[in-house]
């Protein structure tokens, strides 16, 4: 069965029995099981794939493989739709959709086309760093969206990904990437030494170039040989992985492979990330063509030597009835060849060498094919598509030669890039014409045509030999050496691209011409690194890999250097694009991170609480009533728990004890308050400063006996400080005999506060244990069981400013203890109150908390250089006192009221002296907490103003320009209940 | 072990294609953590294992399964309440922690490739043998795992993972997930997830301008 214009009755890999309906911009096609859709449409005769990025010239199919740079298109719709797909490697399946892109309203008659096509003179790499300037006013609304709307690729998706994705830890002893002559041979070398090998290919089938073949390979068919392959690499325990791409070598062996799951797939994910682990990794990633350079050598019809002969016989596809050859290898006259064979007309071989091989030329001429040497091609002719080139001395007149298609191969580039990704940079070597990477020791060696090797016949002998020696270097012996690396093919240097034509394109997908490459020469971006950020040559998803090598070349003869001294740009991962999907695998929505529930989440949600993420913990925010918002919900509970008693989960603190020998001196240190005066039963504030002198972090510190101690962190340090007592004690102080034991997950703990509160615990705690303010002063803790004979531990401290107490209980025995407690307050009228009043409360006392000690602050910033013991005994003292941080001038921590009371303010606002709003002057501070305040009845702040308690009594200014508010504040102590603290104490 | 969502652990016992979840609720875990090089040769001594060496291997002692969790640390994990205590000796400390961890079993034919979903270790029978330990993280969640004694389980071959308390509910729930691969089912039970009522930073505090 045939399927189009250019799809031959017979031969390829396909399977003819099973024809697959597609559409390509609504039109119905047929192809066959085996096709990409990139053989499918060019079997069908469909030439025009989509419209260029900036000058919406038509494009078609350049090449068969990854690194296609126009075949770029749509498939599906709605939340599935999948834009930039290369068609060379989309495999068809029944009733695939794929649409052009880029073109409007059809890809036949694209609207843009009319402006870009004759305005394209003055649309050079660059020009929007010199036009659309003026009126500034027009840059945003006008010149950008006319810009982003004329250019551009495929539409993202806007609906939420239905599919799944899956990520795939693995290990191994050999990656070989690419399973083309080279890597199978490697495979089976490290396969037959022992180790265990994984085989990765991009491609839906292995063989690599074994698959363009027309004769046969070790005496069989090409898909034969490949099988027999296989079945030896299934025999050593290889495993091999299709439909897969290695992106990217990271650091440790770690690489990342993104599989497309086979169509039909038990395995549900629509991607899988592989992030695999491997001592070794074998290069086998074949040479990627270079098409030649010249005018309108973007026209559809224009193809790669060696995609049309793989189109040829691996998908029964005729690029053309007419083919023209171009080229500066040999490769392309074994295309010709095959194309002869099969019926099709190849008039001529235009060969840029002056004396290409002369068996090729004999066995051309033989099967009737005007071979002519030192001949070149100077551009196209046609319209949407090829109808003629123009052939001609290099550098004479040329003459039109009619045809429907061009073939052309100008070098190969090797794909090393996953190598040199981060690394080293490829050198260029003369002897094979190409950017390489030097000899390796390993981890990562390169084999076959991606190391200079590129016939079958020495692809394959360079990757046994490889192969064995990867072998060696993992250090398992054989009974002989191993074999020694053909060496490497030779080649002249690809032609140079020519100069002063228009169209003569080196990055296909960025529409860079090389004029481009000339311009940004003479505007000074010499460096080839400036060159790809001046003209975006090898900036688009291909990452310019048909063009980069002749860009090289340009700009070093606009240079006039020779080609090794100008280089290649630094490579980077990922090799062709990852979807987000991919990356994300099944980290999505509710799974996007971990989340920690205390262990009274079912208490809380129950009552109806709603919550905040704070790191990883969801903590009750509020408790709101009917359709109180946020604001007036604070206030309620805030305002009970001055006047009654409420309690609050804070069970995500950071708890540890600190025990042994050395406790006391090992807390000394750490700590910029007294520890060693503490005595049992007694709690103190403390506050952590870092090595740079800044506070670090505060918390209670609780000393049980002599040599015990028991802390509390803040919840978002008690993981960096969990770090550092482990590196005090492994590495700066392991002289000291301290046990560490963290409790954060093993205890849980209430905060029970207000008026009230002591009330509460005596009826929570067991007949006879005294809690009185005697017993139980502020800032002491003990042991205690509650009346139904739960043990917990009763700290008497406070966040709120009023009396109270602090219950931390094992985790286990929390909800017990919740219905004993509930039960105990419920005479005093106990509630709940969340996160958010909680703030409001320690708000009004001037309290710090984590806006305020966020690492650029100082004890004296903070008021609390009281705290401070002398000496410079503990951690951060020396460099306390360094001159900067020892500033009286610095910002210092002040309260905030606005003088109009009914106006509010903003944290993150700056605190400047100019009532100008439009002239704000310099910033001489900022707000960082802000809430309602239910004792004052109007909103607060605490902030830091340079030389701030000088300014006490005086005014200053908010300025919140993103907010659009410019409000005069009252600049006040940093206290706004309470001062003298009497509460707290009963 | 309590769920913080349920009164039970937040793993129900679970088939897939030759693959067990279950959940692991360990009678009594305890720290022990050694203060100094001398004390815990006494603390080694009184559990009757020898000296830890890079802690990559699960021991077996009359009070438990001994993991070492860091160079002078292990958690001591016994299965039944009738297993004789570790007592307080010269030179360490120890803590009750059985409700601080949530444990999990994984087991059958298809339990590494289904860990493989979730740990980046190498978890070949080469490379991780019975009694092997580590800890790792699975999708952000600190993570100890075991290779568990055959012969002790009456599920296979497997292995023993235990998790931070808090996140017992958001592991259980990543695990199910990755094991819908190999043919287990979510129950109805665990498909509202960890959510909370949140809300949005522009509900909370308005536009930002």
């Amino acid at each position: 069965m045939s399927a189009g214009p250019h799809r031959l009755d017979g031969g390829g890999l396909i399977d003819r029995a099973r024809p697959l309906g597609f559409t390509f911009d609504g039109t119905p096609f047929t192809g066959f099981a085996g096709d990409t859709l990139a053989s499918a449409l060019l079997g069908a005769g469909v030439r025009v794939i989509g419209r260029s990025f900036k000058y919406h010239r038509p494009r078609g199919i350049l090449t068969a493989g990854s690194e296609e740079p126009n075949g770029l298109v749509t498939l599906g719709h709605g939340a599935r739709r999948d834009p930039n797909a290369r068609a060379t490697m989309v495999e068809l399946t029944q009733g695939l959709e794929a649409a052009s892109q880029n073109a409007w309203p059809s890809l036949g008659f694209d609207l843009m086309s009319f402006v870009t096509g004759p305005f394209g003179r003055f649309l050079p790499a660059g020009f929007y760093y010199k036009t659309f300037k003026w009126p500034a006013s027009w840059w945003e609304p006008v010149y950008e969206r006319i810009i982003r709307a004329a250019a551009g690729l495929g539409a993202a998706p806007q609906g939420t990904d239905p599919d799944r994705y899956e990520r795939i830890f693995g290990h191994t002893d050999v990656l070989v990437v690419g399973a083309g002559a080279a890597g199978l041979a490697a495979a089976q070398a490290a396969g037959e030494a022992g180790l265990s090998v994984t085989l990765v290919d991009e491609g839906d089938r292995v063989g690599g170039a074994i698959l363009a073949e027309s004769g046969l390979v070790d005496g069989a068919a090409p898909a034969d040989r490949v099988a027999a392959a296989l079945a030896r690499l299934a025999g050593l325990g290889v495993r091999v992985l299709t439909r897969t791409t290695a992106f990217g070598l990271y650091d440790g062996g770690s690489v990342g492979l993104v599989e497309r799951v086979a169509p039909g797939s038990v395995e549900a994910a629509r991607e899988i990330l592989h992030v695999l682990r491997t001592r070794a990794i074998v290069l086998a990633t074949g040479a990627i063509e270079q098409p030649l350079v010249f005018a309108d050598n973007d026209r559809p019809g224009h193809f790669t030597a060696g995609a049309a002969r793989l189109y040829l016989n691996r998908f029964g596809v005729a690029v053309g009835r007419r083919i023209v050859v171009a080229t500066a290898t040999d490769a392309a006259y074994a295309t010709a060849f095959d194309l002869v064979a099969v019926g099709l007309d190849v008039p001529v071989i235009a060969d840029r060498r002056v004396t290409p091989p002369t068996d090729l030329v004999a066995r051309a001429r033989d099967l009737g094919i005007d071979v002519r040497p030192a001949t070149a091609i100077h551009g196209t002719r046609g319209r949407s598509a090829v109808a003629g080139a123009e052939i001609g001395p290099v550098f004479g007149a040329p003459s039109t030669i009619e045809c429907d298609a061009i073939v052309t191969s100008g070098g190969f580039a090797p794909a090393i890039h996953l190598a040199a990704q981060g690394r080293e940079r490829p050198v260029w070597d003369p002897e094979t014409a190409s950017f390489r990477l030097a000899d390796s020791a390993g981890p990562v060696f390169v084999a076959g045509a991606a190391d200079g090797r590129g016939t079958l016949a020495a692809a394959q002998a360079d990757g046994r030999a490889v192969g064995e020696r990867v072998a060696a270097v993992l250090g398992r012996t054989t009974a002989r050496a191993p074999a020694e690396r053909p060496a490497p093919i030779a080649a002249v240097p690809p032609p140079a691209p020519p100069s002063g034509e228009d169209h003569a394109f080196l990055d296909f997908q960025n529409d860079v011409k090389v004029s481009d490459v000339a311009l940004a020469a003479r505007e000074g971006y010499v460096s080839v690194e400036h060159m790809k950020r001046y003209t975006t040559l090898g900036m688009a998803i291909d990452q310019g890999k048909t063009g980069a090598v002749a860009a090289i070349d340009r700009l070093a003869s606009a240079r006039g250097l020779p080609i090794d001294e100008v280089g290649t740009t630094l490579y980077r991962p990922p090799y062709t694009p990852v979807t987000l999907g991919a990356l994300a695998g099944r980290q999505v929505g509710l799974h996007l991170r971990p989340t920690a529930l205390v262990p009274l989440h079912a208490i809380h949600r129950d009552r109806g609480a709603v919550f905040i993420r704070t790191g990883a913990w969801l903590r009750p925010h509020f408790y709101p009533r009917g359709d109180e918002g946020i604001v007036a919900a604070a206030l309620r509970e805030a305002q009970y728990v001055r006047e009654g008693v409420g309690v609050c989960d804070v069970s995500t603190l950071g708890k540890v004890f600190v025990e042994g020998p050395d406790a006391a001196v090992f807390l000394e240190r750490l700590y910029a308050v007294r520890i060693a005066s503490l005595k049992p039963g007694r709690a103190r504030y403390g506050v952590m400063l870092r090595d740079d002198g800044h506070a670090f972090d505060d918390g209670i510190v609780c000393r049980i006996d002599a040599s015990r101690f028991y802390l509390t962190t803040t919840t978002a340090k008690a993981g960096e400080i969990e770090a550092l007592f482990a590196k005090r004690l492994q590495i700066d102080w392991p002289e000291l005999e301290v046990a560490v034991t963290w409790a954060t997950e093993t205890f849980a703990a209430l905060a029970v506060t207000g008026p009230r509160a002591r009330e509460v615990v005596a009826g929570l705690v067991a007949e006879g244990l005294d809690v009185s303010d005697a017993a139980l002063p502020h800032m002491s803790h003990r042991l205690a069981t509650t009346r139904g004979g739960i043990g917990f531990r009763l700290l008497r401290v406070s966040f709120t400013g009023e009396r109270g107490y602090e219950l931390h209980v094992p985790a286990e025995r929390a909800t017990a203890l919740f219905a004993e407690l509930e039960a105990a307050g419920k005479p005093q009228g106990l509630e709940l109150f969340g996160l958010e009043a909680l703030d409001v409360l320690r708000l009004e006392k001037g309290y710090p908390a984590g806006a305020e000690i966020d690492g650029r602050t100082t004890l004296a910033d903070l008021g609390l250089d009281r705290f401070a013991k002398p000496g410079s005994g503990h951690a951060g003292a020396v460099l306390a006192r360094r001159e900067g941080l020892a500033d009286p001038l610095r910002p210092a921590m002040v309260g905030l009221v606005a003088a109009d009371p009914t106006q509010s303010f903003s944290a993150g606002a700056h605190l400047v002296a100019s009532a100008d709003a439009r002239a704000p002057g310099r910033s001489l501070g900022w707000i960082t907490s802000v809430g309602a305040s239910p004792m004052l009845g109007r909103t607060i702040g605490l902030g830091f103003l340079a030389d701030g308690r000088a300014r006490i009594g005086g005014r200053i200014f908010a300025a919140d320009p993103l907010a659009g508010r410019h409000v005069e504040l009252v600049v006040g102590a940093p206290v706004f209940h309470d001062p003298e603290g009497d509460r707290v104490r009963g | 072990m309590a769920d913080v969502l349920t009164d039970r652990h937040p793993l129900p016992p679970l088939d897939g294609d030759d693959l067990a979840l279950r959940p692991w609720s360990p009678a009594r875990i305890l720290s022990a953590t050694a203060w100094s090089e001398e004390s815990l040769a006494r603390l080694v001594a009184a559990l009757g294992v020898e000296r830890p060496n890079d802690g990559r291997r699960a021991q077996a002692a009359p009070q438990g399964r001994v993991w070492w969790t860091a160079p002078r640390r292990a958690l001591v994990i016994a299965e039944t309440s009738d297993a004789p205590s570790l007592g307080e000796g010269e030179g360490w400390v120890m803590q009750a922690e059985t409700g601080a961890h949530v444990g999990f079993r994984v087991a059958g034919g298809t339990a590494r490739r289904l860990l493989a979903r979730l740990v980046p270790i190498d978890l070949a029978e080469a490379v991780f043998p019975i009694d092997a330990f580590a800890t790792t993280r699975a999708d952000g969640v600190l993570v100890h795992v075991q290779r568990r004694i055959a012969e002790a389980a009456p599920e296979g071959d497997g292995f023993d993972l235990m998790v931070a308390r808090s996140q017992g509910r958001f592991f259980a729930e990543i695990l199910v997930d990755a094991a819908t691969a190999f043919g287990v089912t979510v129950p109805d039970e665990m498909r509202r997830g960890t959510a909370a009522r949140r809300l949005s930073s522009r509900e909370v505090f308005g536009p930002s301008r």
